[in-house]
């Protein structure tokens, strides 16, 4: 195992993190936020990104991709991180294109891939009901055989970039009940079919998702992905995958929150003295830091076993989002905590990384879920 | 809302510190080295009639509350004395209450008087290796034979067994598939420590090494029926009565310990210069010592607030416990920082704080575990399903 930076992966960082510092910065996001943007994020910067080659990343050269892995789409999504960066990278790069690539037939991948990595196609997934929390399993979300192919019924909610995306991928129940890892099978819906009704909701931190409802929405055969009544472990396998690049964006936003926290620790002067000097904070300080390079640490971890395909690429990739989810908390919350009153005005920026830190942590698992799920799978 | 100690508990303070002062922390460090039991201290205490404190004037003992035992508990865990101190005298002060109440009236002046006098140590048999908080699985079993009872079984983290003459036994006589009510059919005895029947097999500690724990090996120990504590069958309820009050005690115990800590903690930052000042000066020792006396401070609110509702007849179940279990979590921190403060002294047996670590850190676990403390106020306070 390598925890040293190819000179590939430094210059990809490098080039994300000019890119972001160029394109974005908190001001827009405030105000995609405060305009009650209808996309909420940028169409062109979105356009900028598929030509640098970071929509289609993980995808093979044939599907009109760049062939690269996990340890190469960190710097990317670390960088996005640190700007916060709204545009649609979880939702179309990670599961989108994650189903279609892992579970798609030489039909779906050809029509859909390339679009995707040309940055035209936006993907969603529709995974989880207002019933199961965090378990892909639980899916009441129900396929009935109608003529020569299915009928949709049920509801989604908390759909990622739902509220944009050209298509939607929707678990449906196919046999078994309720929590059952058999019996779910993969759709690919388009959001214009009769009886696809997408409701927008703007989440804490500003990013959008919708709750999907399906009302016997008629799909023929060739909507399936994957092998039918087994979406089940297809999901875990996108969901993996999409939890690594979510955990390096909250790496990226947790790096720039506290370096933003540091910055006013050596400026803020109170008593004659920078409050850095105060050994309440400064301790605090040293502990926020190791906490981030634990989580840097994991998130490497986690990112060369999904490259390598180890088998216990699942277990790390828990082990991940749980130190991010705790340490981006913690960075976020000293970070108010440390910036005093005007941390805690919507003024300053620092809130928004706190924002984000919640949505993200209730993102594809909160850390007890992934706790429980890491006692699973290692057999505790 | 009173907070203020009266004259008389006051006193009582100041007579257990007096007493205390008789006993460094020389003397309890030798104990700790040594293991061998505290009798000096032990002697003092059952001299001075603190041993009966909370029994009635008929049988010898001056008839206080829980409040004025918790008091010479924080004190005598306050002087130094540690749980050494308060472990060899904890029963003496409140165990007995299942006798004084249930006993008959020839059990109780028969053996109140010894007990108060110092002459008749007792140990307290509950527990056994497989039924540890869920006591309704005792596999303990006393059969009739004759007058009395053949008890055989195992009891497990007995204190004093090894100083003791007789023992609070709780045994099942109806086992546990043929009663209809879980917690019927145990029988509580006051019964001997015969060397003939009961074998005492001591267990190594991490702390506390004057007061022996021990496995018991009980194999047909003969219990007279004149040894029989209330009716037979009804011995879990005679315990339960206790129970608050073993719990008020343990916190108070755990505040004199974890103040006894701080004490020495402040002491040495105030003493100790490095870098030109004395490290009392840094934050980084003075925020930690400070936020434990402030956890000290109200964990102690909390275990006479316990204390005052079960002297007024009070349910006092929810602030019993709630004062265990802070006063357990504020008692190890300021040990563990006292520990820290001390820098590589602190791990040096001389400066005494890491005996108090290793003491303290039982009081998250006994008389109950913090965790079952939690189901204990998820369950009954808060009113959420049972989780276990």
């Amino acid at each position: 195992m390598s925890f040293v930076l190819s000179q590939e992966q430094r210059l990809l960082k490098q080039t994300a993190g000019d890119f972001v510092k160029s394109r974005s910065s908190l001001k827009r996001i405030r105000t995609l936020r405060d305009s009650a943007d209808a996309t909420g994020f940028s169409r062109d910067i979105w356009r900028e990104m598929a030509e640098l080659g970071w929509v289609g990343m993980l995808l093979p050269e044939d599907d009109g991709g760049s062939a690269l892995g996990y340890m190469d789409l960190m710097m990317v999504m670390e960088e996005l991180g640190r700007g916060l960066m709204p545009e649609p990278m979880l939702s179309t790069t990670l599961l989108g294109a994650n189903a279609v690539l892992l579970g798609g037939s030489e039909a779906q991948r050809r029509e859909l891939l390339p679009a995707i990595a040309r940055g035209e196609l936006l993907v969603a997934l529709a995974y989880q009901e207002p019933s199961g929390r965090f378990d892909p399993h639980t899916v009441q979300t129900t396929a009935e055989p109608s003529g020569r192919g299915w009928k949709l019924r049920g509801e989604k909610c908390l759909v990622l970039d739902g509220h944009v995306a050209d298509r939607i991928l929707v678990s449906a129940r196919t046999s078994g009940s309720i929590a059952d890892r058999h019996g779910v099978t993969l759709f690919l819906i388009d959001p214009r079919e009769h009886g696809v009704l997408v409701n927008r909701q703007m989440l804490v931190d500003s990013r959008i998702v919708a709750s999907i409802r399906l009302s016997d929405v008629a799909v023929d055969e060739s909507a399936i992905v994957g092998e039918p009544e087994n979406g089940g472990n297809l999901l875990e396998a996108i969901l993996d995958r999409a939890t690594a690049g979510l955990c390096a964006e909250m790496l990226g936003a947790m790096s720039a929150a506290f370096e933003m926290t540091l910055e006013y620790l050596k400026t803020r002067k109170q008593f004659g003295v920078a409050i850095g000097t105060f050994q309440a904070l400064k301790h605090r300080a040293a502990i926020l830091y190791t906490e981030i390079e634990l989580a840097r640490s994991a998130v490497m971890g986690m990112n060369q076993a999904l490259d390598e395909a180890r088998p216990g690429a699942s277990a790390l990739v828990s082990v991940a989002k749980v130190s991010c989810s705790d340490a981006f908390l913690l960075a976020a919350n000293e970070g108010v905590q440390m910036h005093g009153g005007i941390g805690m005005t919507d003024e300053h920026d620092i809130g928004f990384f706190l924002k984000r830190a919640r949505a993200a942590e209730m993102t594809f698992g909160d850390a007890a879920w992934h706790r429980r799920r890491y006692a699973e799978l290692e057999g505790y | 809302m009173n907070f203020e100690l009266t004259g008389e508990q006051q006193e009582i303070r100041r007579q257990v510190q007096a007493l205390c002062a008789g006993f460094a922390e020389e003397y309890w460090r030798e104990r700790d080295e040594s293991g061998e039991f505290p009798f000096e201290f032990y002697r003092a205490v059952a001299e001075g009639g603190w041993l009966g404190i909370t029994i009635p004037p008929e049988y010898g003992g001056s008839g206080l509350g829980i409040t004025e035992a918790a008091l010479v508990m924080q004190t005598v865990a306050e002087s130094g004395g540690g749980s050494q101190a308060c472990s060899a005298i904890h029963l003496g002060i409140f165990g007995l209450e299942p006798l004084i109440k249930y006993g008959t009236e020839e059990a109780r002046s028969r053996y109140l008087p010894q007990i108060l006098a110092g002459r008749l140590h007792v140990s307290f048999a509950v527990t056994e290796p497989d039924a540890g908080t869920n006591t309704v699985e005792i596999k303990t079993a006393a059969s009739r034979s004759g007058d009395g009872y053949v008890v055989r079984g195992q009891k497990a983290f007995i204190t004093k067994a090894r100083e003791s003459g007789k023992m609070l036994l709780l045994a099942r006589t109806t086992p546990f598939d043929q009663v209809t009510k879980k917690t019927d059919g145990m029988t509580l005895f006051f019964a001997d420590i015969d060397p003939a029947t009961v074998e005492v097999r001591e267990l190594h500690k991490c702390g506390r090494k004057s007061i022996d724990t021990n496995m018991l090996f009980i194999d047909g120990l003969y219990v007279a029926k004149e040894d029989l504590i209330g009716e037979e069958g009804k011995g879990f309820r005679y315990l339960l009565d206790g129970l608050n009050p073993e719990r008020i005690l343990v916190g108070a115990e755990a505040v004199g310990m974890g103040k006894r800590a701080l004490e020495r903690a402040v002491r040495y930052a105030g003493e100790r210069v490095v870098f030109g000042r004395p490290i009392g000066m840094n934050q980084g020792i003075q925020f930690p010592l400070a936020d434990a006396a402030a956890h000290l401070e109200t964990a102690e609110l909390m275990v006479y607030k316990a204390a005052s509702l079960y002297d007024s007849g009070r349910p006092c179940g929810k602030e019993a416990n709630i004062a265990k279990y802070i006063a357990a979590e504020a008692a190890y921190q300021a040990a563990d920082r006292a520990v820290q403060i001390h820098g590589g002294y602190g791990y040096i047996k001389d400066y005494d704080v890491e005996r108090y670590w290793r003491e303290v850190r039982l009081f998250r676990l006994a008389p109950i575990s913090q965790e079952m403390v939690l189901n204990y106020i998820g369950e009954h306070v808060l009113g959420l399903p049972r989780s276990y």
